[in-house]
């Protein structure tokens, strides 16, 4: 037989309540960091790879601390479930994220030590490509793109 | 190599070689990443055309790159000229005192986007090798 609690508010069982709350969004916010730690421990190699000048022996920039912060919160943005890139630098100083199935099924995104997300992208024949602001949130734009990446089937 | 005395303009169907001096710019599957021919601090990016060279004397023009940049050689990816010639860009005879076959594709556009299209199309092109490792 089905049975229904009803809950009567008092402040004991509203703390009670409140309490479980947090540990359920503590607990989520670990799975989803958790999840991507691989991510943050492949920028972090990069990083400390591409942080010196010439590091790709074509006289490339180093990767500024202000880009590799900027590209850790880029990770934190993507959304839960979200597939993780992997990690490139362009000569220029950039971080690149790169969404890949295929040479031509494929997005990268270049963060700047500005803010700023170059991203291009190619799918078959016809190609992509545009500049965001990065303000803690990822573009609609972007995410559409990484999910259309991720839904061709090989 | 090409004698330096008498360099001929580069030819559509000419192959060019693009050196991997960093283990980053390769996936696993032997494509070539964008990144590898995205041109700066330079305006051009610098490639070896394969007319009149020996595999050996290929080889050995980026022992010396890599040497002279004091880094190690993973290996180089090889590409038809017309699949480097993607409006604007274009590909012209460099020759170098120590690479007479040296080459650039010119015409980069300023924006970063662009440059990302552009270096997406080349990495992506039919002609493109798999990367290949030393011999």
């Amino acid at each position: 037989m089905a049975t229904s609690t009803r809950i009567i508010g008092s402040s004991d069982t509203a703390n009670y309540l409140e309490k479980i709350n947090q540990n359920n969004s503590r607990y989520f916010f670990e799975s989803v960091t958790l999840g991507k730690q691989s991510a943050y421990k492949d920028l972090i190699e990069l990083w400390d790879e591409c942080k010196i000048k010439n590091w790709d022996g074509y006289n490339a920039f180093p990767v500024q601390e202000k880009t590799f912060k900027n590209t850790w919160y880029v990770i934190d943005a993507l959304p839960l479930g979200c597939p993780l890139p992997s990690f490139g630098a362009e000569p220029d100083g950039h971080i690149t994220l790169e969404w890949y199935r295929h040479p031509r099924w494929i997005l990268s995104v270049s963060v700047s030590p500005e803010g700023y997300l170059y991203y291009a992208a190619l799918f078959g024949d016809s190609s992509i490509k545009g500049t965001d602001t990065f303000l803690g949130n990822l573009s609609e734009t972007i995410l559409n793109l990484i999910e259309r990446i991720n839904i061709k089937k090989i | 190599m090409l004698d330096p005395s008498n360099i001929p303009p580069v030819e559509d169907t000419e192959i060019l070689t693009r050196y991997v001096l960093q283990s980053r710019h390769f996936r696993n599957d032997k494509t070539a990443r964008p990144e590898l021919f995205i041109p700066h601090p330079r305006q051009d990016l610098s490639v070896t055309r394969h007319r009149d060279a020996t595999e050996n004397e290929l080889w050995q023009v980026g022992k010396n790159v890599a040497q002279k940049r004091e880094k190690n050689l993973y290996g180089r990816f090889d590409i038809q000229t017309k699949d480097c010639k993607i409006n604007p860009l274009s590909v012209e005879a460099k020759p170098l005192d120590d690479n007479p076959n040296h080459a650039d594709i010119t015409g980069w556009p300023s924006s970063k986007q662009d440059q990302k299209e552009l270096a997406l199309k080349i990495a992506a092109s039919k002609s493109i090798s798999k990367f290949i490792s030393p011999s």
